[in-house]
């Protein structure tokens, strides 16, 4: 039997604003306690097989303000399907699309899936996260509890 | 005129490699040189912090690899406090030890190299990546997922989450080996066992074949190695002696207390790269004489002998052409004999009657004001060196990684591909891939705040001979 | 006969012994509010802020922990403007010094992380101000790391009221303000301490902490005062 909801939050917590999606997922963790939840520094191959026993993934991260163009605290809110790495990206890189096609591949089921992702203010060492930034947390949350 | 191909790189990645290749008069590469341009400064501000929190601090240099860095830094603590920690205490820490040892060279083997071992350095960059090798060989890539799981599992199982920042304490460790997390990992062993003897059938049966030329070029060159060993000489990971072995098997130092590490090393800086280069104290670094390797290949080369059934039947086979294997590319196969030997250690560990003993830690003060920890990490030695005050406040740090020591040699393998294939005044998509290959079979550690499985951004420039740039080639 | 009087709390009526603090009634009342600087059991100071108030016809907000309940009293205690300067206070001691919870011995188990938490404090709006402290470890038992200090005299008055030894103190002003130990010599060459370990127990955060322990390792024993005040003064030693 599959878990229902999986959520997966990357990047560095000490980064100020990267650690948006450790922050995200642990508190939805605390809100949803059904919720399986992952942090993690990188996306890494193993996360193929958990992601193959759920009913539904979130991933979680915070991006880039100079390559997204976008204000920061904005949310990005993505539907995924299973993609192989883009040709360009050749090094081994490893995204959530690919980690779902690894999922389809290796394990012949992939979850509904979706990438959240806020622009952030601060890469900065630091623990706390940017008041937009924390505002998009909260909004975030809110969302993903509404959907369950 | 040259092209000059530019792709950015994630900016959100603060290390940053670039490989700079300068060309002679005559066109051939005459000098090449990886450049590290990332900046760190936790020495510093370890300073004036107490020697009990460094194993947390240091754990946090990396988010990939936390535990070696609580190895070397509890070790340190210990000769600080001058204890011998409990018996238990230290087939723990050796236990976790060699589940990071398991896990990192998993994901360095199957999922970094893989895709350029299995479908082959120049074959088409559409498929040379994770997802053409799931779809070519999907066994292979579930074998790496359940080995790095099976190590996680083990570091998981020991210090409670995936990496607890403190698990490992001066004076032993925080929490005792329930019976209950002993079986666990005893469960889940056969099935590592099977995934690493296919990987090894792999390695010798095609990769080896498919890859003569790399095999011959790849960091092929004489250099001295420098590791631990166990004080009878073998294979070692946590603790021993060190020992230096040039590649005629001639041993130069058969066995140094780790605390005098600095009678055989000497730090360098170089103002192009932020990475120091250590180097053999008494050949010196004019020249790069006292150039030296750590990691895999240095531990395999330098054992007298493995002290397991299996590794020892493998570490035969690695020696069949010789005492001293110097070929780069034997990386590989170093870490597929590492895995199987921490596999072997571990089992014969955790059957051990004591190794659920509750006595896990020693209590004591200040007791001496230096104190020196060396651990091997999976790429290599590394030193954690503390001087502190009578109350245990840290007066100076000083760290020693061991990406950091094979600086030298990854230099020179840059420039040994370079040299083999570099045509004319143009990069090529192919040349890249084989220059970072040569780079990852160090498996290099660069920066702390990476994002990515194995993402390294990595930038390389052509020069002419008046330093002119001829070409560039960037990838994130 | 006791005197009582009677006040609106929150819209409620409620009453009170004259010789109440309002943060007693309200704490009566299982009215959740945050403090750091008060502990039953120590002298009130009134310094941290975070009890703030608001009281009818009174100009500013009130500490409840320093204010007596008098007839009459409309108090309210969790309106927009006192959240605000709560949250305030807070992000104003997370600036002041180095607070990194990630390598603290007492990260989980602190007051300042967990109204920080409570109040919803994620971020902090100002810019921090990195002082350069430093760390006193001269005592054979614990540590004193000013980095993690907010200067709430819980030690100082547990010290003096409760041990009597009065070996902490406050020295400096303003932002140079710091705990002290016996005229400023370094702690474990302190003839007064008596090595009690009260202070440790009383501090909120991991400015004050056994020599040893590591990351989120230190615990503290928040009724402590309470069990040493009970037993002395009403011979009761059921902990």
């Amino acid at each position: 039997m599959r878990a229902g909801l999986l959520v997966i939050g990357f990047g560095n917590p000490l980064r100020s604003d990267d650690g948006l999606g450790w922050r995200a997922a642990e508190r939805l963790a605390e809100t949803q306690p059904d919720t399986a939840v992952v942090t993690t520094h990188q996306l890494v191959p193993e996360l193929a097989e958990t992601l193959s026993e759920c009913e539904r993934a979130v991933f979680i991260d915070a991006a880039d303000p100079a390559a997204s163009g976008a204000e920061p605290g904005t949310v990005l809110v993505q539907d995924l399907v299973p993609r192989s790495p883009e040709p360009s990206a050749f090094s081994h890189h490893l995204d959530p699309a690919g980690l779902l096609a690894m999922a389809q591949t290796l394990y012949g089921y992939a979850p509904k899936a979706q990438l959240i992702t806020v622009v952030g203010a601060s890469f900065d060492f630091g623990e706390q996260l940017s008041p937009s930034v924390q505002a998009a947390l909260e909004a975030i949350v809110r969302q993903i509890n509404a959907d369950e | 005129m040259s092209q000059r191909i530019v792709i950015d790189p994630v900016t959100r990645i603060e290390g940053h490699a670039k490989i700079t290749l300068h060309l002679d008069d005559d066109g051939q590469v005459a000098d090449a040189r990886f450049h590290v341009t990332e900046f760190r400064g936790f020495e510093k501000f370890c300073e004036g912090r107490l020697f009990w929190e460094m194993p947390s601090i240091t754990a946090r240099i990396c988010g990939i690899c936390p535990v070696s860095h609580l190895m070397a830094s509890a070790k340190a603590g210990d000769t600080i406090l001058g204890v011998r920690i409990p018996t238990a205490a230290e087939k723990l820490r050796r236990l976790m030890n060699w589940g990071q040892i398991v896990q990192s060279h998993a994901l360095s083997f199957f999922h970094l190299s893989g895709p350029d071992l299995v479908l082959g350095m120049e074959s088409d960059p559409m498929q040379r990546n994770l997802a053409g090798l799931i779809a070519l060989n999907p066994e292979f890539a579930r074998d790496g997922i359940r080995l790095r799981q099976f190590g996680q599992d083990v570091i998981r199982l020991l210090g409670g989450k995936s990496i607890h920042p403190a698990w490992c304490v001066p004076g032993g460790v925080r929490e005792p080996l329930s019976v209950e997390k002993r079986d666990e990992m005893l469960r889940r062993l056969p099935e590592a066992f099977e995934i690493i003897e296919r990987a090894l059938k792999l390695y010798k049966n095609e990769v080896v074949a498919k890859h003569r030329r790399e095999y011959d070029v790849y960091g092929n060159f004489p250099s001295l190695f420098i590791g631990l060993v166990s004080n009878q000489g073998g294979l070692e990971h946590y603790d021993g002696l060190l020992r230096v072995m040039d590649s005629d098997g001639t041993i130069l130092e058969p066995g140094l207390a780790p605390k005098r590490f600095r009678e055989v090393i000497a730090e360098a800086v170089e103002p192009w790269t932020y990475l120091k280069m250590p180097y053999y104290k008494p050949y010196g670094y004019e020249g790069h004489a006292g150039l030296y390797r750590v990691g895999p290949l240095a531990r395999v080369n330098l054992c007298d002998f493995a002290g397991t059934p299996k590794a020892e039947a493998e570490l035969r086979l690695f020696r069949s052409n010789g005492r001293v294997v110097r070929q780069g590319f034997a990386y590989h196969y170093a870490r597929l004999i590492e895995i199987l030997f921490a596999l072997e250690k571990i089992e014969e560990t955790l059957n051990a009657p004591d190794v659920t003993n509750k006595h896990v830690r020693s209590q004591a003060e200040v007791n001496h004001l230096h104190g020196v920890g060396v651990s091997e990490a999976p790429r290599g030695t590394l030193f954690h060196e503390y001087w502190v005050d009578e109350a245990g406040l840290l007066q100076s740090v000083n760290l020693i990684i061991a990406t950091g020591q094979n600086n030298l040699a990854m230099n020179r393998t840059v420039l040994q591909i370079a040299r083999a294939y570099v045509a004319g005044q143009k990069l090529h998509e192919g040349l890249l891939n084989r220059l970072e290959h040569g780079i990852r079979l160090f498996d290099p550690c660069l920066s702390c705040s990476t994002h990515a499985a194995g993402q390294m951004p990595l930038t390389v420039e052509l020069h002419g001979p008046d330093g002119e740039l001829l070409d560039g080639l960037q990838r994130g | 006969m006791e005197t009582v009087v009677t006040l609106t709390l929150n819209g409620e009526m409620v009453s009170a012994r004259a010789d109440q603090t309002l943060l007693d009634v309200i704490r009566e009342q299982k009215i959740d509010l945050p403090t750091l600087c008060h502990m039953q059991g120590l002298s009130e100071r009134g310094g941290c802020r975070l009890c703030v108030v608001e009281v009818q016809g009174a100009p500013r907000p009130m500490a409840a922990c320093v204010t007596p309940v008098t007839e009459g009293m409309v108090v309210r205690t969790h309106t927009p403007e006192l959240e605000h300067q709560r949250r305030l206070v807070v992000e104003l001691l997370l600036a002041e010094r180095n607070h990194v919870c990630a390598v603290c011995v007492v990260n989980g188990h602190c007051d300042l992380q967990w109204a920080a938490a409570k109040l919803g404090v994620a971020s902090v709006r100002y810019e921090y101000l990195h002082p350069d402290l430093t760390m006193d470890a001269s005592h054979a038992r614990f540590v004193l790391d000013h980095n993690r200090c907010i200067l709430c005299t819980r030690c100082v008055r547990v010290c003096d009221e409760v041990e009597g030894a009065h070996t902490w103190d406050i020295a400096g002003r303003g932002i140079k303000t710091r705990v002290i130990t016996d005229l400023s010599r370094p702690w474990g060459d302190s003839p007064s301490c008596t090595s009690c370990g009260k202070c440790v127990q009383v501090c909120p955060t991991g400015a004050l902490f056994e020599k040893g322990a590591t990351v989120a390792e230190m615990t503290k024993e928040r009724d402590f005062v309470g069990w040493i005040i009970r037993g002395r003064t009403k011979r009761e030693w059921t902990w």
